[in-house]
């Protein structure tokens, strides 16, 4: 070290300890998983419709078909919304615990998707992507099909028939049918969907991708 | 013409100066050693000692001692320059003057005829004794009394207490002292005056560290009295 | 004596060296200034720098490790605690506003290490245990982060607002859709917390003071040793330039007290050795100096005994040549004469070798200088005023060795009549403390290349003339004589023409 670097070597040094004083910002920094929350009700008596939140993406909205419910088939609930009968969309639809024991009871869940967020899930900004069942008027729901597994390895197949055409569907609005299907038709959402409509056959999907 | 007795251990010296102090006419006896000096002196009954300081055995210094002990003859060193210290010893012994060898004769002649030569008297008038405190001098037969007593003065003491005491309380430079009493130039060596001074102040001060009748004045020179 | 011919009149000035070279020694006395950079101070500069690097790197790197593990404690602290707040949490979904509310707040009071604030956003929903509905401390970052449905992670981000740092930390709330089989799924919903650190920021400033006043005394500690160890490097310096300054004033025993094995005494044994080296060739120098000059002044003594019988016969023959047939009488005279040249050459080899071996004295006298400069010119028979012109200014004592004096001024007068030109001036004057006596002669004054070396010991100016009527020393005698005498004699030309050789001597 010569004289001259010997000067600028002390200041650097000392310039690098006064820099370390303080609380300096930092960047995100992830520290652990995220929470899990226990979300009302009991599994066994809700549904999961999967709808978009405002930012474009993925939110689910639990709904209770339990039987605290007093009259299933009453025109009135609590949230006051009018009801209408299941084979009419909207976002009145009702299903009951009921029906998930049918093998129909897919449909009645897709049914309910299509019937679109009721009005306390669009105040906190809740969305979807699918056509709107009100625009359409009565229209035949979705039909579901399940194809069996050939071999115990591989997952059931979902053939999910749309009444309204598929091609044009967004991303997100794709994605929403796959996963309140795969949901619907398994607890861990673990059956491969296939989306078809009457312009077509969208490529086979899966939700827990 | 005096007679010289010369000791001298080389003999190319002491034939040399044999040889021209003869031809000039003095009667020179010669010896190569101290010893054999000494015993020529009774016999040749020499006017002046013409002494070398080095010689061997018995030194120039030692046999100057001898002399003095028993006779005021005059003794003149020969000496080189450069033995500065046996000069002072040998002047402390008592010699009268030195030489500095090599010396041309006439050089030698002369400085022998310098001490030989008499105080010349300042003026018939005066008497003869002169009274000086406790010392009479008498300028004629050339002796000094102290107290009554007999004092033996060497040849150059006795004429420097002469020079002095002929003027009482006037200053003499050692150079004037040394043009005076010992004919010797102006720039001769001082040492014989201090050396001649000591030794009479020896002979005749009651205390010589106190000196009454040699004066010394510091950065001029000598005086006599005032008593 | 000296030859000193020169064909050119010149003003040419040479010094002889005399007592000006003691006085240039003495100038060139011991340094003893304190050295404001000097060894010491750097040495203590350095000492304090290595102290300063040391205290502080360890203070800093110390200070950075504790800081770290200070916001990392009370990060993972806050993260973990927060998140098991939230996971504690039951929700609808969507989200009902005033229950999240109530559970906020019941999180907010719950906050670790230190009280937090709690946010909640949901779709459009935003839910805060204060009251506003969100925080301005939460930067778009973290919210993109918590948002982004691959990474369903907790993360955290440290802000300064305001001057005040805060911890923000963001944990989106996943649940199993039907079955804990599932993967989790993103409920859109994410909590945030805002925690200020000031009590942290307080801590860490707690450790700068620390370290602050840890290394100050540290460094007023290092200077002890600095000083010790500088004292300990400079003793054998000091020591070392004291021996050199004794070896440089002629003292060639000295020697340094060389112990320890460190360069230092590596130095000083070095030293010892050269000292004893030139100790060894100095004194070997010396010895044959010695025997030389020992020799020419034994080789003048023994020279000296024969002289003394042959020039006591050298009247006899000059006498007698006149009898003698005239080649004979021509050899006689010959050996005569020259008998009487070699005496005065082996005399004033003589006092030269007395002046070499310092055994000459100085015989002082208070004396008249005008009269001792008058008989000096009468002794030797300079009266003519054609030829000697002496000014003497009368009156002034000086002490001076008379017999000395007289060969000064007798041989530097024979050498302007030997070798310049009649008539010669003789001045004796005072000037301040000095008696200045000055010959000039009306020659031709000295060759500028010959004046530097009139002084020398048998120096010629014309080698064509081998022999002068002088023994070739006297104007080295003359030197050695007024130097003696703690003068200086100089030569020099005349612009008007001729050599003027002028004697100082202290009065």
């Amino acid at each position: 070290m010569n004289r001259r670097t010997a000067p600028a070597a002390v200041s650097a040094a000392l310039l690098v300890a006064l820099a370390g004083c303080g609380i300096q910002e930092t960047d995100v920094v992830e520290a652990g998983g995220a929470a899990t929350v226990v979300v009302a009700p009991i599994p066994e008596s809700r549904i999961v419709l999967y709808f978009l939140g405002p930012d474009g993406r993925s939110m689910p909205v639990v709904r209770d078909v339990g039987p605290s419910y007093p009259d299933p088939s009453s025109p009135t609930d609590g949230s006051g919304d009018d009801r209408t009968p299941y084979d009419g969309f909207g976002p009145g639809y009702e299903i009951s615990v009921d029906d998930l024991r049918g093998s129909d009871a897919t449909d009645k869940i897709l049914a309910a998707l299509l019937a679109g967020p009721r009005e306390n899930e669009t105040a906190a900004g809740i969305t979807t992507a699918l056509p709107s069942s009100r625009i359409r008027g009565a229209e035949p729901v979705p039909r579901v099909t399940e194809i069996p597994a050939k071999t115990d390895a591989a997952r059931p197949l979902v053939r999910l028939r749309a009444p309204f055409p598929v091609n044009e569907l967004p991303e997100a609005a794709v994605r929403q049918l796959v996963c309140t299907t795969a949901y619907a038709k398994h607890p861990a959402g673990r059956v491969d969907v296939s989306v078809g409509g009457p312009d077509g056959l969208l490529p086979t999907a899966r939700c827990d991708d | 013409m005096p007679r010289v007795l010369l000791i001298e251990d080389d003999p190319s010296v002491r034939e040399g100066v044999e040889l021209g102090l003869r031809r000039r006419g003095h009667e020179v006896r010669t010896a190569p050693t101290g010893e054999a000096g000494l015993e020529a002196l009774a016999d040749f009954r020499p006017d002046l000692l013409l002494l070398d300081l080095m010689l061997p055995g018995m030194n120039g210094v030692q046999v100057c001692h001898r002399v003095r002990e028993s006779s005021q003859l005059p003794i003149i060193m020969l000496t080189a320059r450069g033995d500065d210290f046996d000069v002072v010893i040998g002047l402390e012994a008592g010699a009268d003057d030195y030489i500095v060898k090599p010396a041309r004769t006439e050089v030698i002649e002369a400085r022998i005829r310098a001490v030989l030569r008499r105080i010349e008297e300042p003026g018939g008038s005066r008497s003869a004794v002169e009274f000086h405190g406790e010392l009479a001098v008498d300028r004629a037969g050339l002796t000094v009394a102290k107290a009554g007593e007999r004092i033996a003065l060497a040849p150059s003491e006795m004429k420097l207490l002469l020079h002095l005491s002929a003027a009482p309380e006037q200053v003499f430079s050692r150079q004037q002292l040394l043009e005076h009493v010992w004919e010797h130039s102006y720039h001769g060596d001082a040492r014989l005056v201090d050396a001649c001074v000591r030794r009479l102040r020896n002979k005749i001060e009651d205390t010589p560290g106190e000196p009454r009748y040699i004066q010394t004045l510091r950065g001029f020179g000598y005086r006599f009295g005032p008593l | 004596m000296k030859a000193c011919v020169g064909p050119e009149p010149d003003a040419d000035r040479h010094e002889a060296e005399g007592a000006d070279r003691a006085s240039r020694r003495r100038a060139r006395g011991p340094r003893l200034r304190p050295h404001p950079f000097g060894l010491r101070t750097r040495l203590v500069l350095a000492f304090l720098l290595v102290a300063a690097v040391g205290c502080g790197t360890t203070a800093a790197l110390t200070y950075r490790a504790a800081r770290n593990a200070i916001l990392e404690q009370a990060q993972d602290t806050a993260v973990s605690a927060f998140r098991e707040q939230v996971e504690a949490l039951s929700t609808d979904l969507p989200v009902v506003q005033d229950s999240l509310r109530d559970s906020l707040m019941r999180i907010a009071r719950q906050g670790k290490p230190h009280p937090w604030r709690v946010y909640a956003e949901y779709g459009t929903v935003r839910v805060s245990s204060t009251d506003r509905p969100t925080s301005s401390v939460i930067t778009p970052e973290l919210r993109a982060r918590a948002a982004d449905e691959t990474l369903q992670h907790g993360s955290f981000q440290r802000v300064v607002k305001g001057g005040t740092p805060y911890l923000t930390i963001a944990v989106p709330a996943v649940f199993h859709a039907r079955s804990a089989d599932g993967p989790p799924q993103r409920t859109g919903l994410v909590f945030y917390a805002v925690m200020d650190l000031r009590a942290e920021e307080a801590n860490v400033e707690a450790m700068v003071m620390a370290a602050r006043d840890g290394a100050l005394p540290a460094l007023a500690v290092a200077l002890v040793p600095a000083l010790i160890a500088a004292r300990g490097v400079l003793r054998p310096v000091r020591e070392l330039r004291r021996a050199a300054h004794s070896m440089g004033r002629g003292r060639l025993d000295t020697r340094i007290h060389a112990k320890g094995s460190d360069e230092l005494s590596d130095l000083a044994r070095t030293f010892n050795e050269s000292a004893a080296e030139l100790e060894r060739s100095v004194a070997e120098l010396r010895n044959a100096e010695a025997r030389a000059r020992r020799f020419a002044s034994d080789v003048s003594h023994e020279l000296r005994t024969p002289l003394a019988g042959m020039l006591a016969v050298t009247e006899v023959l000059d006498e007698d040549a006149d009898g003698l047939d005239s080649d004979t009488a021509r050899a006689v005279r010959l050996i005569s004469a020259e008998t009487g040249k070699l005496a005065v050459l082996v005399e004033d080899l003589m006092e030269i070798s007395r002046f070499d071996a310092r055994a000459a004295e100085l015989h002082t006298d208070e004396v008249d200088a005008a009269d001792c400069v008058r008989k000096t010119l009468q002794h030797r028979r300079w009266t003519d005023p054609a030829q000697v012109v002496p000014y003497l200014t009368e009156g002034i004592r000086a002490r001076l060795d008379p017999r000395r004096f007289d060969v000064v001024v007798a041989n530097l007068v024979g050498n302007a009549l030997r070798h310049g030109g009649a008539p010669v001036t003789v001045r004796l004057y005072a000037e301040g403390d000095s008696l200045v006596t000055e010959v000039a002669d009306r020659g031709p004054g000295i060759h500028p290349d010959v004046l530097p070396h009139v002084f020398d010991r048998f120096f010629k100016a014309d080698q064509a003339r081998t022999r002068s009527a002088g023994s070739g020393l006297g104007l080295a005698i003359t030197l050695e004589n007024v130097r003696l005498h703690g003068g200086t004699v100089t030569a020099a030309n005349d612009p008007v023409g001729g050599a003027v050789f002028t004697v100082r001597m202290p009065l």
